[in-house]
């Protein structure tokens, strides 16, 4: 775990890596950018993304129920939440 | 039975060796003049059911000869327990006398007087006692390895666990490595066999794999039987032109579903041994064995007569088996906790469901997975074996054993724990791993995080542990 790193970098690192193992990298990845239509994540993907960073910043707000989270921005957002409840 | 076999064997060739440790080597006349002491040790406790705790194989065997000839029943104890085990274990199975080679301050205070009743083995006894009261239908209780639940005590007689000796000319008079723990089904089988057929049981000091290749070497050992993880780590632990000076006719694998790969190097580094694996459990004794050099089983065997057990493919592609070679029942009181099997209400003439998940390509049926270990991704079945025979296959993996970690999304998600080669380089084993897996596998049998271990953890009879770890992630 690593708390002092950027929720934003994580996140869109952890996307990244699951965007280019299955060959669509290099995605530009904008706060309005729905996770499955526009990003093309499936539940499977998006399973995976929340474990990786969850070994990279030690939270995972799936566990409870909060807001939806639609967005790459949302997600985002629901990490530094999480991050700011732990300090 | 064991007593007057043993009895009769100790008359034709008294000085041929019966037990070579590192420490002790016992002749067939020794272990009889051995038992016939112990026999007097104990000789308040006939007509009670006595507990039997030994950390020493020669002990082990001196003390079940010694019992069988007073015709009493036993519970053989795990030798790797510990005392408190052993006093918690004699407490459910209501044991009043334990008989042990340990002599430790607790085993000899007041309190573990009552209980325990330490042997001493300096003592020689005369081997021409005689044995009045041997039986074949006397209780001869044991515990499941527990490599995925609480061991569970068994009721077997001599007769039930010696079903699967094969006595057989060719089997007569040859040295056999004792790999396994010797309290276990396991290592029963192959002392009993040992024993039974005039062998050398050769036990490693521990059963670690380069000091069983080691003593594979010095003893000359023809019979060797361990599990594939075992097996696996020994081909590692010493070259391939050291191991060719091994005396081997026969490699016995079993406890775990063997994959082809290991098999292929086994038969690279043993060219002339023959290779066997074999298929049984605590419960249901020896049930089948192949030794055509290929994983799985031939799916002739579904409609085979000449098996000592029927087998058939029950719903889900769990393998159910009828074998004549069962146990008499589990212990009272101790049955089996509806979690694993619950349907196995058992006799003997039902068929039990094993929990293991076969599946059947061409004429061959192959062991996919435990139906306990299977992992539900999203609703989707992934078996273990699958993804392991994956990652096994990459160059740089020594052991590698794969589980469900929870996901709060997907329910769970495919681990896999791996034990590299020495001196190999992670990050790179790790980006290997993950393209094989990709290449090969469906995305969902992906493994989600790898890590890396110095030594998979195993049970004292060489399984790899599969439990452990399941909600540790």
């Amino acid at each position: 775990m690593n708390a002092k790193l950027n929720p934003l970098d994580a996140v869109s690192r952890a996307i990244q890596r699951v965007l280019s193992n299955s060959g669509r990298a290099g995605q530009v990845l904008k706060d309005e950018d729905s996770l499955f239509e526009a990003i093309g994540l499936d539940s499977l993907d998006l399973a995976q993304i929340v474990v990786a960073l969850e070994q990279d910043l030690g939270v995972d707000p799936f566990r409870k129920s909060g807001a939806p989270i639609r967005t790459f921005g949302d997600l985002v957002r629901a990490y530094q939440k999480e991050l700011e409840m732990l300090e | 039975m064991i007593a007057r076999e043993v009895l009769n064997l100790a008359r034709c060739n008294p000085q041929s060796p019966a037990i070579i440790t590192s420490t002790e080597r016992w002749t067939y006349s020794e272990l009889v003049e051995s038992a016939v002491s112990t026999a007097d040790q104990l000789k308040d406790c006939g007509g009670r059911q006595v507990g039997v705790w030994c950390d020493r194989p020669c002990a082990l065997l001196a003390i079940l000869i010694a019992l069988d000839s007073m015709g009493v029943d036993v519970v053989i104890l795990p030798a790797s327990a510990t005392v408190e085990q052993v006093c918690q274990r004699s407490s459910e199975l209501q044991l009043t006398i334990v008989a042990t080679n340990h002599s430790s301050t607790h085993i000899l205070s007041d309190e573990g007087q009552h209980l325990f009743r330490p042997i001493d083995f300096s003592r020689r006894g005369s081997k021409r006692a005689a044995t009045q009261h041997t039986s074949s239908s006397r209780k001869v209780v044991l515990f499941t390895s527990g490599t995925s639940g609480q061991p569970k005590p068994v009721i077997h007689t001599w007769k039930t666990l010696s079903a699967g000796v094969n006595l057989d000319p060719k089997y007569v008079g040859r040295r056999w490595l004792l790999a396994y723990e010797s309290t276990s089904f396991a290592g029963i089988q192959v002392w009993l066999q040992s024993l039974l057929t005039g062998g050398c049981l050769c036990v490693p000091e521990m059963r670690d794999p380069s000091a069983t290749a080691q003593l594979l070497l010095r003893d000359q050992v023809e019979f060797a039987s361990a599990t594939p993880s075992f097996w696996r780590l020994l081909l590692h632990s010493v070259s391939n032109q050291e191991l060719s000076k091994a005396a081997l006719v026969q490699i016995t694998l079993g406890g775990e579903a063997v994959d082809q790969s290991l098999l292929d190097s086994l038969h690279r580094a043993f060219p002339l041994a023959r290779l066997t694996h074999i298929y049984a459990s605590t419960e249901m004794g020896v049930c089948f064995s192949v030794s055509d050099g290929q994983a799985g089983f031939p799916a002739t065997y579904l409609s085979n007569p000449a098996l000592p057990c029927q087998l058939r493919i029950g719903a889900e592609g769990e393998l159910e088996i009828l074998s004549r070679r069962t146990m008499v029942g589990y212990f009272p009181g101790q049955e089996q906790s509806s979690a694993e099997s619950p349907k196995n209400a058992f006799g003997r003439s039902s068929w039990f469901a094993t929990g293991d998940l076969v599946e059947r390509r061409n004429d061959r049926i192959y062991f996919v997975g435990r139906k306990s270990e299977t992992i539900n991704v999203g609703g989707a079945k992934v078996y273990p074996a699958d993804v392991e025979r994956c990652i096994s296959g990459v160059p740089g993996v020594l052991q590698v054993r794969v589980y469900g970690m929870p996901s709060s999304l997907s329910g769970q998600l495919v681990a896999a724990e791996v034990q590299p080669i020495t001196e190999t380089d992670q990050e790179n084993l790790r980006t290997a791993i993950l393209s094989a897996c990709q290449q090969q596998l469906a995305r969902h049998q992906v493994p989600a995080r790898i890590t890396f271990c110095d030594q998979l953890p195993f049970n004292p009879g060489g399984k790899l542990l599969r439990r452990e770890v399941l909600h540790g992630a």
